[in-house]
């Protein structure tokens, strides 16, 4: 048992609880306090590549595929805490309990990842949660922010309430809260049952809570309130951990307990993936608010990533792994530069707040249009492979019709896209715009790889057919 | 060898690119840039060709950088090594180097001094891609660029209003051939499945000579192949019935008149139809078609010529009635006679045009040969020059233009084309008549020059618009006598052209050698007809002893060029405008844009405003919508099963 120690969660969980002690003593040297968060998630990736124990505890998992994907979150939250810190300290409100609180986050995040069972599932679920309740209510100043933690709060807890009733709905009929027990269960069920009706039941109330905390149509419905209420490295934070890790939570749960249930699951979720990508773009349209907008193009690209899932195959499983990848260096780049500039002396609320920073920072205005070009699918960037592979996943099963109209959503999304390339070079409007940093190298690097593994897909092709490989390996 | 044809290649490319970074930089650095860039082009021609002819090389096909490759073919960046294609690269960079010099000194006082030497830097270099491709792509690509830089050449000067028409026609008229060489590339894909010239000429002999009926007549694939692309050629080679772009090119700045004529454009359908060769041996019915489009445009456009009075109208006309020649000499399957008619005739155009460059800055940009005289003494290098040049354009025995253009009436007799024959012996009279009409008219009688100049014998030009005079005249007059014997005894073009027997043969049964030729043919009617021109201009221009009234009707048909004048000028434009129209207004703007394109915009938009009102911010609205969106689900799924 003395390895359980070195497990990155246990780690962190330590390690943050040492450092809120600390931080008690030495609340002025915050810049201290913050090296010693990103130590600590420096030391708890390292644990997380090299400790790989073959086997599962009851309830708890370790396999390459959870350790590579923690490793993967946690070099993300590095990267993130990194733009953070420098985006609170330069709105002058900055304190440690940010970064603390993140931390149990994505303990969180963690958890959720590495469950073998379902309980086990929720109690991450409900870490993620709390920790983002506190997170979008943390701009006191801001009524907005305040709204959005309220509301996200309220329905978070309506959210839970249905993924529990699920769970109870699960562990009646089939009498096990373990993944593999439930596949067993589910496996032996005769399908006209009663029993196999109330297991389908719970999966559909699982699936309808799981994606409310994604953020995918028809459950999205907060997700634009609280993007725009919270600070802009809250919705990063939002836009991307939570993200990847409700995605792992789906591959798990659809591929190991529920992988009998396929024939139903797979319409469900193409259902929720096209509804995703058609809300996201048709709302996107007539936003004004930059973070809004950004929130309704999450929404559909989620809906790629849910609808390459649904295809139950091994195209479609690639895709939606590539997709997602993407889709959180995309997100990371894109809120990350919004993080770095402010506008008439407030953050970047509105489209319009970016007219002109092309004439006066160009450096971020490059960096936005090859994010924007990106995220609208446009060749040679990365943007455009995760699209097409999805689309090909599509077309692979002939699902033309769908296809088709995933097309025409890209096209009409890549309007709103191509609208912010417009306003920051060709509007001028005069806005107050400055940057705390004339430059940076990670966000730079950032937004490199978006085009040099554009330029190069078969690198990131292969990562993800590994990844799928592994995940593939564990679920038999 | 490859690499150094590589650098070759890139040298004017990278100049290009060179001189548009640096823009603003002062007017010795572009001309430095330019003229190295094609200076190392040309010394690496002559290298390569010389270690091509000193180590026996054969022609090799190399494949050097790939694009694309899909099922159906694929796409990439290859050379073609051979004695040809060195040759004309040969030809191309020195010309092209000569005229780089040459405007330094012609477009000292242009404001765009920059923006002339990086066109005519891509220019170069659009050439040397054709040159050196091995596959039909590559052409299509390089062929599509010199068409691009000649357009942007001609419409050089972009405030001269005659200037912007005349690109726009050059730049039309050469589309019409690019449709044709497009539909001969997709014809190629389609029955060979591959562009690549090798594998074409090894497949060729088994191609099951597919009919196809076009029109009510058959042909077999690849005669229509080659008639497509010779469609083409006759676009970039200015033949009846494509040719009236090319005096109109004119407009450009004189040095690039000498670019298009000798070097970089005109040739290049010639070259693409002796480079595939051996594709058109096989035709049936098409080499014929060839050999009297040849003809009729060296006779007619010839006629064309006499009636003209601008100076430099005068020569372009006159580069239609050489090309004429080529592609007769082409038609007849002496594909290394019309090369080496390209290669004398690139040299004596090039020179010819130089000079008219030279009098036209001498005469402050008047180019009305009627309004020039007597600059035989102010202008004496110009004068001999023009003078060489002149009697080789006009095949004066044991100069250049002598030895191929003579070489190539006599062949075509022997093969026994017989109207062909007649119209390119004709057309000698006509050459010599309106090459003496420039001559005497330009040099002699009383000088138009105003006094204060007329006596002022040390600044004729620049030197360096002189050098290059001089440095033509070599080739202009002698090459012809040096490789006219291994010419004709098929040892330069062995590997590279088909029917090189025919050469042989003739020259076997009917020049025997170089010096026999040039004996024999004070003998023959040829050199009668040429004598006759020259008496007969000699009093005619010079003496002005008698006067000949042409009538009318005649004049005004050959001033009309038969009616290709009006054809591009009012009829074509009028029925394309009034088609362009129609598209514009009611399938563009109604239909596409308004109909469909905006149509769609407004209602996507306006659906967009509508649902964003689902969005009220209201917790109990939010949680009446997760609720319903559950009971969805589970409809969805009892719906599903």
């Amino acid at each position: 048992m003395f390895d359980l120690f070195y497990i990155p969660e246990i780690i962190l969980s330590i390690g943050i609880l040492l450092v809120i002690v600390i931080d008690l003593y030495i609340e002025k040297q915050k810049y201290f306090s913050y090296l010693l968060i990103q130590f600590l998630i420096i030391l708890a990736s390292f644990y997380a590549l090299t400790e790989v124990p073959t086997h599962a505890y009851s309830s708890y998992e370790f396999s390459k595929f959870t350790s590579l994907i923690k490793f993967l979150l946690l070099v993300g939250a590095l990267i993130i805490f990194h733009y953070t810190y420098r985006h609170l300290n330069y709105l002058n409100n900055l304190k440690i309990e940010y970064f603390t609180i993140s931390v149990l986050g994505l303990i969180g995040t963690m958890i959720m990842i590495s469950a073998y069972s379902l309980l086990m599932l929720y109690l991450g679920i409900e870490l993620l949660s709390l920790a983002l309740y506190a997170l979008i209510g943390f701009n006191k100043a801001s009524k907005l922010s305040s709204e959005a933690a309220i509301k996200y709060y309220i329905l978070g807890a309506m959210s839970s309430g249905i993924l529990l009733f699920g769970i109870s709905l699960i562990y009646g009929f089939t009498g096990s809260i373990d993944y593999f027990e439930i596949a067993e269960q589910i496996s032996s069920v005769n399908n006209n049952s009663v029993q196999f009706l109330g297991i389908i039941f719970g999966m559909i109330f699982i699936t309808a809570s799981l994606c409310f905390k994604f953020g995918a149509a028809p459950f999205h419905i907060w997700v634009p309130d609280i993007y725009q209420g919270s600070l802009v490295s809250t919705t990063i934070l939002l836009s991307t951990l939570p993200k990847v890790a409700v995605f792992v939570v789906f591959l798990k749960l659809y591929f190991i307990p529920f992988i009998t249930l396929a024939f139903i699951w797979s319409d469900i979720l193409i259902f929720i993936g096209i509804a995703s990508i058609v809300i996201g773009s048709i709302f996107a349209l007539t936003q004004e608010n930059m973070k809004r907008l950004l929130a309704y193009s999450a929404i559909s690209n989620i809906g790629f990533i849910i609808l390459a899932m649904g295809l139950v195959t091994d195209d479609g499983l690639n895709a939606s792994l590539y997709y997602t990848i993407v889709y959180s260096f995309t997100a990371l780049a894109s809120f990350g530069i919004i993080t770095h500039i402010t506008s008439n002396s407030h953050g970047i609320e509105d489209i319009s707040d970016l007219a002109g920073l092309s004439k006066t920072h160009p450096y971020f205005a490059i960096l936005i249009l090859i994010t924007m070009l990106s995220s609208a699918g446009i060749p040679p960037l990365i943007g455009f492979h995760a699209k097409l592979m999805v689309i090909q996943a599509l077309i692979n099963n002939s699902y033309i019709i769908l296809s088709v109209l995933v097309v025409l959503m890209t096209v009409i999304s890549a309007y709103y896209y191509l609208r912010i390339i417009k306003t920051i070079y060709f509007e001028n409007r005069e806005n107050l715009i400055s940057t705390y940093t004339r430059n940076n190298i990670l966000l730079s690097i950032n937004v490199i790889l978006l085009l040099g593994l554009g330029v190069f897909p078969f690198i990131m092709f292969d990562i993800t057919s590994y990844l799928a490989s592994i995940l593939v390996d564990i679920s038999i | 060898m490859t690499a150094l044809t590589i650098i070759l290649l890139i040298s004017p490319l990278i100049g290009t690119l060179l001189l548009l970074t640096c823009q603003n930089r002062s007017k010795k650095y572009s001309i430095l840039i330019s003229n190295i860039s094609i200076l190392i082009s040309f010394l690496l021609s002559l290298f390569i060709l010389y270690l091509y002819y000193s180590s026996n090389s054969v022609p090799q096909s190399i494949n050097v950088l790939t694009f694309a490759d899909i099922k159906l073919f694929s796409l990439y960046f290859g050379l073609y090594i051979d004695s040809l294609s060195l040759v004309m690269s040969s030809v191309v960079t020195s010309v092209s180097l000569l005229v780089h010099y040459y405007s330094i000194s012609y477009m000292k006082h242009d404001r765009s001094f920059n923006r002339f030497f990086i066109y005519t830097n891509f220019f170069t270099f659009s050439m040397l891609l054709i040159v050196f491709s091995n596959n039909f792509l590559q052409l299509f690509i390089g062929w599509e660029l010199v068409g691009l830089s000649s357009y942007l050449l001609i419409g050089f000067w972009i405030k001269k209003e005659s200037a912007i028409s005349a690109n726009y026609k050059a730049f039309l008229v050469n589309r019409v051939g690019d449709v044709g060489l497009l539909l001969g590339l997709c014809l190629i894909l389609l029955s060979y499945s591959t562009t690549d010239y090798n594998q074409i000429f090894e497949i060729k002999n088994s191609i099951d000579m597919d009919r196809m009926d076009i029109f009510g007549y058959s042909f077999s694939a690849l005669s229509a192949i080659c008639m497509l692309l010779f469609i083409g050629a006759m676009a970039k080679s200015a033949q009846v019935p494509l040719q009236f772009w090319l005096p109109d090119s004119m407009e450009g700045p004189t040095p690039i008149s000498a670019l298009i004529h000798a070097a970089t454009m005109v040739t290049a359908g010639i070259y693409m139809v002796a480079r595939l060769s051996p594709l058109y041996e096989l035709t049936d019915g098409v080499l014929i078609f060839i050999l009297y489009i040849g003809s009729i445009t060296a006779f007619f456009l010839g006629l064309v010529a006499l009636v003209q009075n601008d100076i430099k109208r005068i020569i372009a006309y006159s580069t239609i009635s050489q090309l004429g020649y080529m592609t007769a000499a082409l038609g007849a399957s002496l594909y290394s006679l019309a090369m080496f008619h390209l290669i004398t005739h690139a040299f004596f155009k090039a020179l010819l045009f130089l000079c008219a460059g030279s009098i036209i800055i001498k005469c402050h940009h008047e180019q009305d040969i009627r309004k020039i005289a007597g600059l035989r003494k102010v202008m004496p290098i110009t004068y001999l020059a023009f003078l060489y040049a002149s009697l080789s354009l006009i095949g004066f025995p044991l100069t250049s233009g002598f030895y191929s253009k003579e070489s190539i009436i006599d062949a075509v007799g022997y093969f026994g084309h017989t109207i062909p024959y007649l119209m390119l012996l004709l057309s000698i009279f006509t050459t010599t008549l309106y090459t003496s009409k420039i001559f005497f008219k330009v040099f002699f009688g009383k000088c138009s020059l105003p006094k204060s100049e007329e006596n002022n014998f040390k600044i004729e030009n620049d030197r360096q618009m002189l050098l290059p005079l001089f440095v033509l005249t070599a080739p202009a007059v002698f090459l012809g006598l040096f490789i006219y014997d291994p010419l004709m005894m098929g040892l330069l073009f062995q590997d590279s052209l088909a029917a090189n027997e025919l050469t042989i043969s003739f020259y076997n049964n009917y020049v025997i050698n170089s010096l026999n030729f040039f004996l024999h043919s004070f003998m023959t009617i040829n050199f009668l007809i040429l004598f006759a021109g020259l008496i007969f201009s000699y009093f005619y221009f010079y003496k002005r002893s008698f006067d000949i009234s042409i009538p009318r009707f005649i004049r005004a048909v050959i001033e009309k060029e038969y009616g290709f004048d009006s054809l591009s000028r009012y009829f074509i434009p009028r029925i394309q405008n009034n088609i362009s129209r129609f598209l514009w207004k009611d399938i563009d703007i109604s239909t596409i844009d308004n109909g469909l394109i905006n149509n769609t915009s407004n209602i996507i938009n306006s659906l967009s405003n509508k649902v964003k009102k689902l969005q009220t911010g209201y917790i109990y609205h939010y949680s009446l919508i997760i609720i319903s969106a559950l009971i969805l689900l589970l409809i969805i799924m009892r719906i599903a099963h």
